[in-house]
């Protein structure tokens, strides 16, 4: 914190009002493979110096890689001038401290950074995926460690070191009639917990479930969905949550405190609060602890996610979602209940389950309406039962309306990462009800 | 040391070593990026980031990426990366095709240097453009951003290409209210040029335009009888069409398999090539080449000459999108599609700019030979399957045609096709190309890229709209 330290300083000494510095130390690996083989081991290693600076209601979001003093001194001169020339932002100030943060146990694992283990346990994984249907075998083996110091001028110490795994593994089952294919992504803070032999198994196992598909017709389906399948659609409920969302007219929960915006089954939050959880963080951008916050209860909208600045400015409090400048969601998720996939098949009497999604797109973030593609291994249900598999559709739905219609919440909710998504998050199994289903005439 | 020594340094040291091929890709890149909403800035920063992205053959691949360019630091990564290639067991057939060797130097024109306006000035414009649409949209987000990049790259072969390219990017969102109707739209601009580009956008006339016609639309427009028309689209759905369904497909490496766990793979196979797939008047070109684009670039970031390339001619698929390694696995040459989105990421098979070429037509000749039809001007919700066969489009402003003439408006109406079906529909095409920015994602890490992608009017013939 040394440069961290003197460059506080240098800003304080230019008359800047509140500051924010986050120095980062981060390295992370990647083993990239496909058509089964590994095609090529990646390494990244970098170091950053992140600022927040305001003067007055002006403010400014910058990054110093050069950490000697006299690049300190000259950044800190230059800082202040580009500021002078901002006009005011609607800014209400930072946190004040100092605050207690929560144990870092169970942030960090040394083991995430071992890469010949890493690359020995992906070769497993192919190998297991390839030994239960699968022709091909394509993804990504992940892990990375990451050093934060964060301090402010409004008495914030914060520190944690985390790591994070990751294994995205995708079964391609080539056949007479194409090719058929199951994902699975799984995230831990170290190799074991990825559970990756499992999952290559798991992925496959989806694959070859696909190979007999066949055309439905459209109209309106129950929809089980997995969590690789819903991450990206409950994703956009926690940043639709965000006060910023809301101010920018690109959310659904515009006017909606108090209001039922789902059934009584659908209870979210956000929730950043377990360390063993990659997505976890013992606090927010301005150093504020993080917090367990019940977005939706039981159907009912009932809280925005604020940072410091948009609290002040609503006179409420901190959620310690702070997102420089704005909020942001950290972790979305979707409670579980009391549901299987047994009980969700069982119920259902024409309906699809939905392994994976991508390109979710809003026709309009204030209506929430929006279309989903489901990728992978689609199965049909017909009267209780799984009858065949299909492909070529699409998901078109509400987000409200999706809320109101979740019928059955499965017992599990696990950290989900993908492609698709920007954040991890957690969610179970879920059955909803009446949803459109299109393809192409 | 600066990212160019650094670059450098990096590429001796790792031939030292003994790796068998190495390339580097180094930059110094400064950025600012303004956001208002409503006529408050709720978004201001300013960045410069400096770095080399290394990758290293020795038996198999391996690549690093860092901002630290001490000598020894970069020393040692060289040598975990040499070691990590050789030890491990990699893909044994993962070759780069043979390409020429090229010493160049080259920039972007910028009249206005993006350098020469300081941030007031550059906030100015946005609040220029809020005082003129204020009153014509209820939500406006206004965004602009600049870049001038600095990039070397270098080839164990003997390439060493350097270039700057200033980029300036905009995009706005405006969402209108009718009786508790809403609807919204999102459009966005680039160039590789300096400040001139903002005047020609003409953001402001172009958005007090589309909100009114978008608050008509709320007032006066009904729901389509869904049915097989004939549809005319706009340049600005013309742009996503062939983005996605014509130059993501012909990616070579989605066709090899590379990406499938990833952006998918594509329902085009390699013993495609000349396969018709279109109508004989449907021409698409990727063309990194064009001066001001924004995916402006004369070498790739393999150091290949960049050119022209025809992905669909006269309703064929005619060229795969290739780097050197896709090259290679299909017994081909690079035509220069490598990109990455900055040195931390390793170069990976891009689009550039990509559009539809003209034809002879005006849009209201396309317009006048329908009897029965939907005209498509804006879109706000598209998406497409991981195979890019199964898309949709969802109208944002669109009219129907009775009689050749345009009539009443259209709430969203919805075009749900694959691929073919929508390129074998297409019998006229216009002439009046225009170009679209936009930051193409595909990768992991995620590497969002500037493109632009844009064509003129066409009709396709009898396809299904609801």
């Amino acid at each position: 914190m040394e440069a961290a330290n003197y460059f506080m300083k240098e800003l304080e000494k230019n008359n800047a009002d509140d500051i924010i510095l986050k120095e980062v130390n981060a390295k992370n690996y990647q083993i990239k493979f496909y058509n089964s083989k590994i095609d090529i081991v990646k390494e990244y290693d970098f170091s950053k110096l992140i600022v927040f600076v305001t003067k007055g209601k002006k403010t400014m979001l910058t990054s110093v890689k050069k950490l000697d003093k006299n690049n300190l001194k000259k950044k800190a001169r230059e800082i202040m001038k580009f500021i002078s020339m901002l006009p005011d932002s609607d800014y209400y100030g930072i946190a004040d401290g100092p605050f207690k943060y929560r144990s870092k146990d169970g942030l960090f694992s040394k083991e995430a950074m071992n890469i010949s283990k890493a690359i020995k346990l992906c070769e497993e994984a192919i190998s297991e995926a390839m030994d239960n249907g699968a022709t091909r075998v394509a993804g990504v083996f992940e892990g990375s460690e990451s050093n934060e110091k964060l301090m402010s001028n409004h008495n914030v110490r914060a520190s944690q070191k985390e790591s994070q795994t990751y294994l995205s593994i995708r079964s391609l089952t080539d056949h007479k009639n194409g090719t058929s294919s199951g994902h699975m992504t799984s995230i831990s803070r170290d190799l074991k917990g990825l559970d990756a032999v499992n999952k290559a198994k798991e992925s496959a196992e989806i694959s070859i479930q696909g190979i007999k598909s066949k055309k439905i017709n459209v109209g309106k389906y129950d929809i089980i969905y997995y969590p690789l399948a819903s991450s990206s659609i409950i994703e956009n409920i926690g940043d639709a949550a965000s006060m910023f969302s809301v101010e920018t007219q690109s959310s659904c929960f515009i006017n909606k405190l108090n209001k039922k915006v789902g059934n009584d089954n659908v209870t979210i939050s956000d929730d950043p609060t377990n360390n063993r959880n990659p997505g976890s963080s013992l606090y927010d951008e301005e150093g504020v602890p993080t917090r367990k916050n019940i977005i939706i209860k039981e159907g009912v909208f009932k809280k925005y996610l604020h940072n410091t600045s948009t609290a002040k400015k609503y006179k409420t409090k901190t959620t310690a979602n702070a997102g420089i400048p704005k909020p942001e969601a950290s972790s979305t998720k979707l409670h579980p209940k009391d549901s299987n996939i047994e009980e969700m098949i069982r119920t259902t009497k024409k309906g699809l389950i939905v392994t994976n999604t991508w390109y979710t797109r809003f026709q309009s973030y204030i209506k929430g309406d929006f279309s989903t593609i489901p990728r992978d291994t689609i199965l049909i249900v017909k009267n209780g039962s799984i009858v065949g598999s299909t492909y070529g559709i699409r998901l078109n739905d509400n987000l409200i309306r999706m809320m109101k219609n979740i019928e059955l919440i499965g017992k599990k909710s696990k950290p989900i990462a993908g492609w698709e998504t920007e954040r991890i998050n957690q969610i179970p199994l879920f059955k909803v009800k009446n949803v459109l289903v299109t393809r192409p005439k | 040391m600066n990212y160019e020594a650094a670059a450098e340094f990096a590429m001796n040291y790792a031939l030292k070593k003994g790796a068998e091929f190495v390339d580097v890709r180094a930059d110094y890149e400064i950025g600012n990026a303004f956001a208002m909403h409503n006529g408050v800035l709720n978004f201001a920063s300013s960045s410069t980031s400096e770095g080399i992205g290394v990758r290293v053959k020795n038996k198999g691949w391996s690549f690093f990426s860092t901002n630290k360019l001490e000598k020894e630091f970069i020393k040692k990564l060289v040598s975990k990366a040499i070691n990590q290639a050789q030890k491990i067991k990699l893909k044994d057939d993962v070759k780069l095709s043979d390409e020429r060797t090229y010493k160049r130097t080259y920039s972007a024109k910028e009249k206005i240097k993006v350098s020469s306006l300081s941030p007031d000035e550059k906030i100015k414009l946005l609040k220029d453009l809020e005082k003129e649409t204020k009153n014509s949209a209820e939500g406006r987000t206004y965004y602009l951003s600049d870049t001038q990049r600095e990039r070397i790259i270098l080839t164990s072969e003997g390439t060493r290409i350097k270039s700057y390219i200033p980029q300036v990017y905009s995009y706005y969102v405006i969402s209108v209210i009718n009786n508790s109707k809403t609807s919204e739209h999102f459009l966005s601009f680039g160039a590789s040029s300096g400040y001139e580009s903002w005047k020609k956008w003409n953001l402001a006339e172009r958005i007090k335009r589309e909100a009114g016609t978008l608050k008509k639309s709320l007032k006066y427009g009904k729901t389509i009888k869904p049915g097989f028309k004939d549809v005319v689209v706009a340049p600005e759905v013309t742009g996503i069409i062939v983005h996605e369904s014509c130059g993501h497909p012909l990616e070579a490496d989605r066709v090899l398999g590379r990406e499938a766990a990833q952006a998918g793979e594509s329902f085009v196979k390699p013993n495609m090539l000349g396969q018709l797939i279109g109508g004989v008047n449907v021409n698409i070109a990727d063309d990194p080449t064009l001066p001001g684009s924004f995916g402006f670039y004369l070498f790739d970031d393999e150091g290949v000459k960049a050119r022209r390339k025809m992905l669909m001619k006269n309703g064929r698929i005619n060229e795969f999108l290739h780097n050197r390694e896709s090259a290679y696995a299909l017994g081909t040459k690079s035509n220069g599609s490598a990109r990455s989105t900055s040195y931390s990421f390793e170069p990976i098979v891009r689009m550039s700019n990509t559009f539809m070429l003209p034809g002879d037509y005006k849009e209201e000749e396309l317009i006048e030979n329908v009897k029965d039809g939907v005209y498509i001007k804006s879109f706000m919700e598209w998406n497409i399957d991981d195979k890019r066969l199964n898309q949709k489009y969802v109208g944002a402003e669109a009219y129907e045609i009775k009689n050749g003439k345009l009539g009443k408006p259209l709430l969203n109406p919805v075009i749900e096709i694959t691929t073919p079906q929508l390129y074998k529909a297409v019998d006229a095409v216009a002439n009046n190309t225009e170009y679209f920015a936009g930051t193409c994602g595909k990768g992991e890490p995620m590497q969002g890229i500037p493109v632009w992608f844009g064509g003129p009017s066409f009709r396709m013939r009898r396809i299904f709209v609801r």
